[in-house]
């Protein structure tokens, strides 16, 4: 890798293990690799927000131009979000893709994931089932978004109520992820989410 | 500077020899110390010309020489050519050059100036130098123009008319002139007129600032022209511009051509002349030209020959709906190449 690149990750790297964030816990960095290609990043969602408890892992990848461009982000850890595919991970911010600036670290990467959690924008989706539902059935949206987190990201809210219909799926034979998915998709209707997954 | 300084075999000298022109006919060699004063030179050339010493002017960049500014201080290397004119003292005005003929003020100012302040992209020397500026009369284009006042800024520097001086010159014998500005550069011992392009983004970093891209506090630096002047390295300017050509990431700007914004992202931020793109080496400034090239064209309604390996871009006029592609046509490729024919039916 250029050596631009290398002696920005090792700072940025730096910066982020002594930031007031790491201290609170709320942001995380890891090295995969001796050649500060591939990092491992992790955030915790937001108070106040269906995301609250959960740690959600992001995959970090540093490009040979880094910082003159940005770096790969996607979520490894499954995540219910207008603003990111809830199939791979990926994740649409301005700042990631055109609004990117050589300015920027992995430190202001990771804080404006944790801003996206607390702020979703439904008028510029990755995920547009997602996106729909939080604009429709908001309610409905918070309550997916809070179960994904606690059976994805370890977070606290147990809903009986979702766990009962994905386990009900489950019972006719279907895969529990994908039945989560369809019961998601199809705002919690269990009969439409079995034809969903049937056709 | 020393590099200038230097003989063949490479020790330091500590005479050079300089020119004093008095008129095209008339000029001295000197030999001089590089500890001597200007008075010093002064009394050598009233020795060779049998004029007295208070009536010869020498002037340097615009200005009239402090007789206790030594050769040191004034960082003229060998073979430099001075200019210079004979007054007598009770009629020397002392409002010429806003100084007076001593001048001791001003020498900070100049050392200043003439020490690092400007850098050129020396062709000659192929990388970055330190430039010195130099001033020449618009109108005899020789370098006896005292100026009335010294440029505060690149504008005064670049745009024309916005500095005058007097010309002491045989041709205009006194007279207000507008004055004309360039630069040399100091690496290398070039012709007398002999010029550099400077380059107005390339400052030395005094305040220590960091690059936005490395956080290093190396000088010089590129200061971006946008509003919070971000700094870059050159190192880091040079991968940014060729990270950037790589994806074609380059904007073709009408005013300031083919260019580059601060890396930050900073509005109105574009790198206002091109010769700051040679800094990238002679290669990638050969891809540098030909992409900006192929942009003008195709954003003025022109086209890119389709012959392999050719591409050169040009443009057609309603006038001319079947060209032929003028580089292909000098014999790069053969006249039958299909791919020209196909070119060549294609209509507007
Ligand atoms: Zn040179
Ligand atoms: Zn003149
Ligand atoms: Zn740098
Ligand atoms: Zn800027
Ligand atoms: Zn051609």
């Amino acid at each position: 890798m250029a050596n631009i690149a290398i002696q920005r990750i090792q700072r940025e790297f730096k910066e982020v293990v002594k930031s007031e964030e790491v201290a609170k816990c709320s942001i995380k960095v890891e090295l995969l690799n001796d050649s500060y290609t591939e990092l491992k990043g992790e955030i915790a969602g937001p108070p106040d927000t269906p995301y609250e408890g959960g740690t959600f892992i992001l995959e970090i990848k540093i490009p040979e131009t880094y910082p003159f461009n940005p770096p790969k982000v996607k979520f490894l850890t499954r995540i219910w979000h207008p603003n990111i595919s809830s199939v791979t991970g990926a994740i649409c911010l301005d700042i990631l893709k055109d609004q990117w600036a050589a300015a920027m670290t992995l430190r202001t990467v990771l804080l404006s994931l944790q801003a996206l959690l607390s702020a979703a924008e439904p008028d510029d989706p990755q995920d547009a089932v997602v996106a729909r539902q939080y604009k429709e059935a908001n309610d409905i949206f918070k309550k997916t978004a809070s179960h994904w987190t606690n059976k994805y990201a370890g977070g606290p809210n147990c809903d009986k109520d979702y766990e009962d219909k994905v386990t009900q799926l489950q019972s006719m034979g279907f895969d529990e992820h994908k039945a989560r998915v369809s019961l998601s998709t199809c705002n919690w209707n269990v009969e439409r989410a079995t034809e969903n997954l049937l056709s | 500077m020393f590099r200038a300084l230097r003989n063949r075999s490479g020790l330091q000298m500590s005479t050079i020899l300089l020119t004093v022109k008095f008129s095209s006919s008339c000029s001295c060699p000197v030999d001089v110390d590089l500890e001597s004063s200007v008075l010093d030179v002064k009394s050598t050339l009233s020795k060779q010309l049998q004029i007295p010493a208070e009536e010869i002017q020498i002037i340097l960049a615009g200005r009239i020489l402090a007789d206790k500014s030594t050769i040191k201080d004034l960082c003229i290397g060998n073979c430099s050519v001075l200019h210079a004119f004979t007054q007598k003292p009770p009629e020397f005005d002392v409002k010429v050059g806003n100084e007076s003929a001593d001048g001791n003020t001003n020498t900070s100012v100049r050392k200043g100036e003439l020490r690092y302040q400007y850098f050129v992209f020396c062709k000659e020397c192929q990388c970055l130098q330190p430039g010195k500026l130099r001033v020449s009369c618009q109108s005899c284009k020789s370098g006896y123009i005292i100026l009335y006042r010294d440029p505060d800024n690149f504008d005064d520097v670049q745009q024309r008319g916005r500095i005058n001086g007097e010309c002491k010159s045989e041709q205009c014998n006194g007279q207000q002139r507008e004055v004309e500005f360039y630069f040399k550069c100091t690496g290398h011992q070039g012709e007398e007129r002999e010029t550099a392009a400077v380059l107005k983004h390339v400052r030395p970093n005094r305040k220590h600032r960091l690059c936005v891209v490395c956080s290093e506090t190396g000088s010089p630096v590129m200061v971006f022209p946008c509003e919070r002047r971000h700094v870059i390295c050159l190192d880091c300017f040079k991968s940014y511009c060729v990270v950037r050509l790589n994806d074609r990431g380059f904007t073709e700007n009408e005013n300031v051509g083919y260019s580059l914004p601060c890396p930050v992202g900073c509005p109105n931020s574009l790198i206002e002349d091109p010769h700051h793109f040679c800094l990238l080496g002679v290669d990638q400034y050969e891809r540098y030209k030909s992409f900006a090239t192929e942009e003008y064209v195709l954003q003025n309604g022109g086209v890119l020959c389709p012959a392999v390996g050719c591409g050169s871009g040009f443009l057609l006029t309603e006038a001319s709906r079947k060209v032929t592609c003028p580089t292909c046509q000098k014999g790069s490729h053969q006249k039958d190449d299909p791919t020209i024919d196909n070119y060549h039916t294609v209509s507007l």
